[in-house]
């Protein structure tokens, strides 16, 4: 039995998503679509939280929409179908192979230079970027389920199909490393900013 | 680890590209006929699986009742040397 992530919906949602997967068994290529619609941002964002890179993310959702259009005769009429999903996302995009460089904040936005608050607000996202792109995706797709999504440490552990013991090292590990590369990270940023305003103050 | 907690809010997710969702809908979709295509691989496979099948079975149970019509053609053979020291000493005798 898998237990739904915390995905924001309500049980009328659960209910809804019930009747739609009923449809997508039965092969409704109109539910189908209706579901895409409705749920593949959600998994984008999920996705991007393990790849951190958008096209690794689109193709991880886009694989495991695929995935469930193809396995719509074998999926259990009254299944979880988000959690479902969830998980197949969590996986292919842990198992993506490439290594994008991750896009990143973007500097040429026109409010990112002039506005002040835009920058302290940039440099926090750069940190945690940064910051997450230190840890492997096994561990950041363990962090963000864990700590983003609120899944039980058993749950989260299923989902990547690896026992409690595990996971729970695999968590471990991952903190230490987002701790060290938050840290580092906020000190790098700490001494550009300090370079940059002694330039400007020069 | 409140830092860990929060961290996630505070990443900055950029947009998907334009047409994503319809993106998955046509490739999805168009699975089916490719998927239909594969199935129908597969039958030919198993097909060409069960008539092999049909054929080491068939063979295996053919092969004992040949070799129990050797041995009835075996048996009405009589069981003694064709010649023997009669036939040799006949004719000197």
């Amino acid at each position: 039995m898998i237990s739904k992530p915390n995905t924001g919906k309500t049980k009328a949602d659960e209910l809804e998503s019930a009747k739609i997967l009923q449809l997508i068994t039965s092969g409704d290529e109109n539910a189908f679509s209706a579901y895409v619609k409705q749920r593949a941002r959600y998994y984008y964002n999920v996705a991007y939280r393990v790849t951190l890179n958008r096209e690794a993310a689109e193709d991880a959702v886009q694989n495991a929409f695929i995935k469930l259009w193809e396995k719509r005769l074998e999926l259990k009429a009254d299944g979880n179908l988000n959690a479902w999903l969830y998980r197949v996302v969590v996986n292919k995009a842990i198992d993506d192979k490439r290594r994008f460089r991750s896009v990143g904040i973007d500097e040429n936005h026109p409010d990112a230079h002039d506005e002040e608050e835009q920058h302290i607000k940039n440099d926090e996202a750069i940190v945690v970027q940064k910051s997450l792109e230190g840890l492997p995706p096994r561990q950041r797709a363990a962090v963000m389920m864990v700590y983003f999504d609120e899944l039980p440490q058993k749950e989260a552990a299923d989902n990547m199909g690896i026992g409690l013991k595990a996971f729970e090292s695999l968590l471990s590990r991952a903190k230490v490393i987002l701790k060290e590369k938050l840290d580092e990270t906020s000190r790098t940023n700490i001494q550009q900013a300090g370079n940059s305003g002694a330039i400007r103050r020069v | 680890m409140k830092q860990v907690e929060q961290i996630y809010s505070k990443l900055e997710i950029p947009a998907p590209s334009a047409g994503f969702e319809d993106r998955i809908i046509s490739v999805a979709l168009a699975q089916k006929n490719s998927a239909a295509q594969s199935a129908r691989v597969f039958n030919f496979k198993a097909y060409a699986a069960a008539c092999l099948a049909v054929f080491v079975v068939t063979a295996a149970i053919l092969m004992p009742q040949q070799k129990t019509s050797g041995e009835e053609y075996a048996s009405l053979i009589d069981g003694s040397a064709i010649i023997d020291e009669a036939d040799i000493y006949d004719d000197l005798i």
